[in-house]
């Protein structure tokens, strides 16, 4: 089910699948290690950022900032859904590798 | 919604259903216009993990789920989720029981266990990276199974999706968050994907 969801979002799509690989590792890794690593454009990894760190500032124009750097809805919807997928898998994972170490 | 195409996006069958439910409901949920819109990309399988999460856990009340939910989501700072959930956590476990956990659990008239879940599900929201072991420790020491910790660690993992989506396309708040709240009770999360 989990597996499925995640092959889904990085699967067939409009938006560039390696671009979308990237958001799913760049929120992954900000979970894991507390740090992020930076993607491009600038306007689109600040706006991952808010989504994976505080999704509740974003504002109407962060998302017109993303269509003037030329996305479309289309992709901007993959790209946001391909972000808090991996804000929440990544959780699952750490916490249920947490819980297979105490045994 | 901040997207053009959650408002219009959609097949034919699944305007239809929409048009029913904002006829219903007043508007149109966001989980529900998300979940909906192309669906193969997302709502087809994020929709069963909803569903098993919230609504078939073996070991934990859906009111006691909804709790959880409610608590990932202020902690995410999420209003949407938030005050529906909320909702469903008062009507189940009652209104004083679900505010004085949301208003600050650790003086909430619950018990010890539901406190030692609370006080994880805030590190795995807030701080995923300094998760480890010792984080699970004294949920088993409360007598948690390894099978009912899972099962909050989904709760955890299901809302730090949706927080998130609701946030950035800026879902609606629903028109009366009872009528909503009693729904969800009724029916449960299946509904939350239209076919079409």
């Amino acid at each position: 089910m989990i597996q499925a969801l995640k092959e889904a979002v990085l699967g067939k799509g409009y938006a560039d699948s390696a671009l979308r690989k990237d958001v799913y590792q760049k929120v992954a890794h900000q979970i894991l290690s507390g740090d992020t690593t930076p993607i491009t454009p600038t306007t689109l990894n600040t706006y991952i950022e808010k989504l994976s760190k505080q999704a509740y500032k974003i504002v109407d124009r962060d998302i017109d900032q993303l269509k003037d750097e030329g996305f479309s809805e289309d992709e901007i919807f993959e790209l946001t859904i391909v972000g808090a997928t991996a804000a929440g898998i990544t959780r699952l994972e750490k916490g249920l590798q947490a819980l297979q170490n105490c045994q | 919604m901040r997207l053009q195409l959650l408002k219009n996006g959609y097949r034919l069958l699944q305007k239809v259903q929409l048009f029913i439910i904002k006829s219903m409901m007043g508007y149109v949920p966001g989980p529900v216009a998300v979940l909906t819109y192309r669906r193969n990309f997302f709502g087809k399988h994020y929709n069963p993990w909803l569903e098993q999460g919230l609504r078939k856990a073996k070991h934990w009340s859906v009111g006691e789920i909804e709790l959880f939910g409610a608590f990932v989501s202020k902690q995410n700072e999420c209003q949407f989720c938030t005050r529906d959930h909320h909702t469903m956590a008062q009507m189940s476990l009652g209104i004083d029981k679900a505010d004085a956990v949301m208003q600050d659990f650790e003086q909430a008239p619950v018990e010890e266990k539901i406190k030692t879940v609370l006080r994880f599900l805030q590190r795995l929201t807030v701080s995923p990276h300094e998760i480890s072991e010792a984080d699970i420790r004294p949920m088993k020491s409360q007598g948690l199974s390894d099978e009912a910790i899972e099962e909050v660690i989904h709760v955890c993992a299901i809302f730090c999706v949706i927080n998130r989506l609701a946030d950035a396309f800026d879902f609606e708040l629903s028109v009366d968050t009872h009528k909503t709240a009693r729904f969800l009770l009724k029916n449960g999360y299946a509904v939350t994907s239209l076919k079409g």
